[in-house]
């Protein structure tokens, strides 16, 4: 029912007193396509979603939509979904109005706009919920509703603003599902907001990591995640152990003289200083012999099916290790360990980075 | 036990001090001529008395245009505020409750040479203290609207409304009001109460409204103008306690709302 509409923003800046939320945030988006916004509070995720919408100007820079410059449309005439994080049905209203909300704005007769409103409370599998208010539902709820009336509109695009973070982790998850169905049932743009990195690489097509009002990295949820463009966007996914040394033909050498093996390429010759990244999960604890860094177990907190251990090397450094939880009890804390890294999983960054 | 004792006490004391004068008014408005006994006539003649009847309904379309006007100027300004300059809310409310502070009889002084343009222009009905009425009520009126916008997530709803298609107007009509109907409604109700009891404006202006009117017909007839002035009161008594019984309901209606989540703070709390 709606073809998807390609997305441009382009070179987009907007301060607050001085401050700057946007600092040239280019990002585009396919038709039909879902990308994530992720990034720490305050990056300027959600300024760039108001701005998309509408709701917020721009110093600088354009908003192009399906190739139309959009830019200095008001919002009510820009034909986008939005769905906020805080819940926003009218509270006067019930469901089936709420989602009807948008079609009466555009003169749909009232037969026509009940049925697509049950049609929609369907969609989100509200069906029979159609006549409470909003004060009669639940917030997982009142989320599927707003996702409704968004939809109800034929949008061009569909934005949406951590329409989960209110929820708890169950209806999040069961939700961020239901939203990727639809959203790929009805082939249209979308573009989500979220700090949760699992919950970005998990439904989209591609992740957008974004840092001080840019985008640091733009690529599928499995690039991002093995290749980080930045020790930025590194940290951000999940990489906790940096070691700041200098490239020697195969691996980098750590001041305290121990060597890491690494994949060196050509942006970091020999004698470069960088920094090498590992996951917790990319180090493993060794039993048979010496590893290339030794040290002792500080701390262990349970995961599940891993147990993080903190572990101290010499130079004071605190690296994190993840061990399968059945083989902790083999490294309590205070034990010495080895551990070895998997040269194919350390990645190297610029050290300034 | 005592303590019941001693509310009940203080419920007796300011029960007479409130309702004693009143008493009394009805009593005096419906005294019988010398033979004594009751006698209505003073009531029935709140009918008859053309220059009373006009003074009364100057007074009932004051309350209406004050009311109307009050909430068209007020509550657009109000809502933008909130909205786009948060800012000046501080200054709006200082401007709102000047009013409040500022002695009738300077305020008249300041007044009176703008209403010779206001005469000039719209002819000397005494319609016209509408103007100097609403600027008398907007302290009330503006307690009552701020509470009532404070209450709701007026932000996300009117930003929804917007992403839905609404324009400026819908969103005023079809979400602003529907979610400050009651305060909409005390605002309207104070104002209507104040306009009714309102004296020295009308008299130091010269309209001849009801309050200036009772005044008048005390110095003839006093049973009269004591029957009219408690009807007058009974009147803003009746509509303060629907005021009260409106408002006493929406607070029940949230009660029973456990659902009903505290809007998310996050970031759009640092730009509230
Ligand atoms: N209306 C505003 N007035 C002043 N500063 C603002 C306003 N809106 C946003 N900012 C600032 O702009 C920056 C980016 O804000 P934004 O809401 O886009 O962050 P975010 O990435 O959505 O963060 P979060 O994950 O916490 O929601 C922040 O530093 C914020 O304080
Ligand atoms: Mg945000």
């Amino acid at each position: 029912m709606t073809s998807g509409t390609e997305v441009r923003l382009v070179d987009l800046h907007r301060a607050y007193a001085g401050v700057p939320a946007l600092d040239g945030l280019d990002l585009r988006v396919e038709p039909g396509e879902f990308v994530s916004l992720l990034g720490p509070s305050g990056c300027g995720k959600t300024t760039a979603l108001r701005v998309l919408g509408g709701l917020e100007t721009v110093d600088r820079g354009q908003v192009l939509v399906g190739g139309q410059d959009i830019t200095d449309v008001p919002a009510h005439r820009r034909d986008m979904g939005m769905v906020f994080q805080a819940y926003s049905l009218f509270p006067n209203l019930t469901a089936r109005d709420n989602v009807g909300f948008g079609l009466r704005l555009r003169k749909v007769s009232g037969k026509d706009e009940r049925r697509r409103a049950g049609e929609l409370l369907e969609l989100v599998g509200l069906g029979a919920q159609a006549a409470k208010y909003p004060h009669q539902m639940s917030g997982g709820q009142q989320q599927r509703v707003a996702l409704a009336r968004a939809l109800a509109i034929q949008p061009r695009v569909l934005l949406l603003d951590e329409p989960l973070s209110a929820l708890d982790a169950q209806v999040r998850v069961q939700l961020r599902e239901e939203i990727r169905r639809i959203q790929t049932e009805l082939a249209i743009t979308t573009l989500f907001v979220t700090h949760d990195q699992e919950e970005a690489l998990a439904i989209s097509d591609r992740v957008g990591v974004m840092s001080k009002g840019r985008l640091e990295q733009l690529d599928a949820p499995a690039t991002v995640y093995r290749q980080p463009a930045t020790p930025f966007v590194a940290e951000f996914i999940g990489v906790t152990n940096s070691f700041a040394g200098t490239v020697a033909d195969s691996s980098v050498v750590l001041p305290a003289g121990s060597r890491l093996p690494a994949r060196v390429v050509a942006a970091h010759p020999a004698g470069s200083a960088v920094r090498v990244l590992v996951r917790p999960g990319d180090l493993q604890v060794r039993t048979d012999g010496p590893g290339q860094l030794s040290g002792t177990v500080l701390t262990q907190s349970f995961l599940g099916p891993v147990t993080r251990l903190s572990v101290k090397l010499p130079s004071g450094d605190v690296v994190r290790v993840d061990v399968p939880s059945e083989r902790a009890a083999a490294t309590p804390t205070g034990a010495p360990v080895e551990l070895a890294v998997d040269p194919s999983a350390a990645m190297l960054a610029d050290a300034r980075g | 036990m005592s303590v019941r004792l001693f509310r009940y006490g203080i419920l007796l004391v300011l029960g007479t001090f409130f309702l004693l004068p009143l008493f009394a008014m009805l009593e005096f408005s419906t005294r019988g001529g010398l033979e004594g006994g009751r006698d209505l006539s003073a009531w029935r003649a709140i009918g008859d008395d053309p220059q009373l009847v006009d003074a009364i309904l100057t007074s009932l379309q004051l309350a209406v245009l004050t009311s109307v006007l009050m909430l068209v100027l007020l509550l657009p300004t109000m809502v933008w505020v909130h909205l786009r300059v948060p800012v000046l809310r501080r200054l709006v409310e200082f401007l709102c409750l000047l009013p409040l502070v500022i002695p009738a009889i300077v305020l008249v002084v300041g007044i009176a040479p703008l209403y010779s343009w206001v005469t000039y222009f719209l002819g000397d009905s005494s319609l016209t203290l509408t103007f100097v009425y609403v600027v008398l009520v907007l302290p009330y009126a503006f307690r009552a609207l701020e509470s009532g916008l404070s209450a709701m997530d007026l932000r996300t709803l009117s930003e929804a409304a917007r992403s839905l298609g609404a324009g400026w107007g819908t969103v005023l009509l079809r979400v602003v009001l529907p979610g400050v109907r009651g305060a909409v409604l005390s605002a309207a109700l104070l104002t209507v109460a104040l306009v009714l009891g309102e004296f020295t404006l009308a008299s130091l202006l010269n309209f001849p409204n009801l309050q200036v009117a009772v005044n008048l017909i005390g110095k003839r007839d006093a049973a009269l103008s004591i029957a009219v002035s408690l009807a007058a009161l009974l009147l803003a008594f009746g509509l303060l306690l629907a005021l009260s019984i409106v408002g006493g309901r929406r607070r029940t209606s949230r009660e029973v709302e456990p659902l009903a989540p505290t809007p998310a703070p996050a970031t759009d709390g640092v730009r509230a």
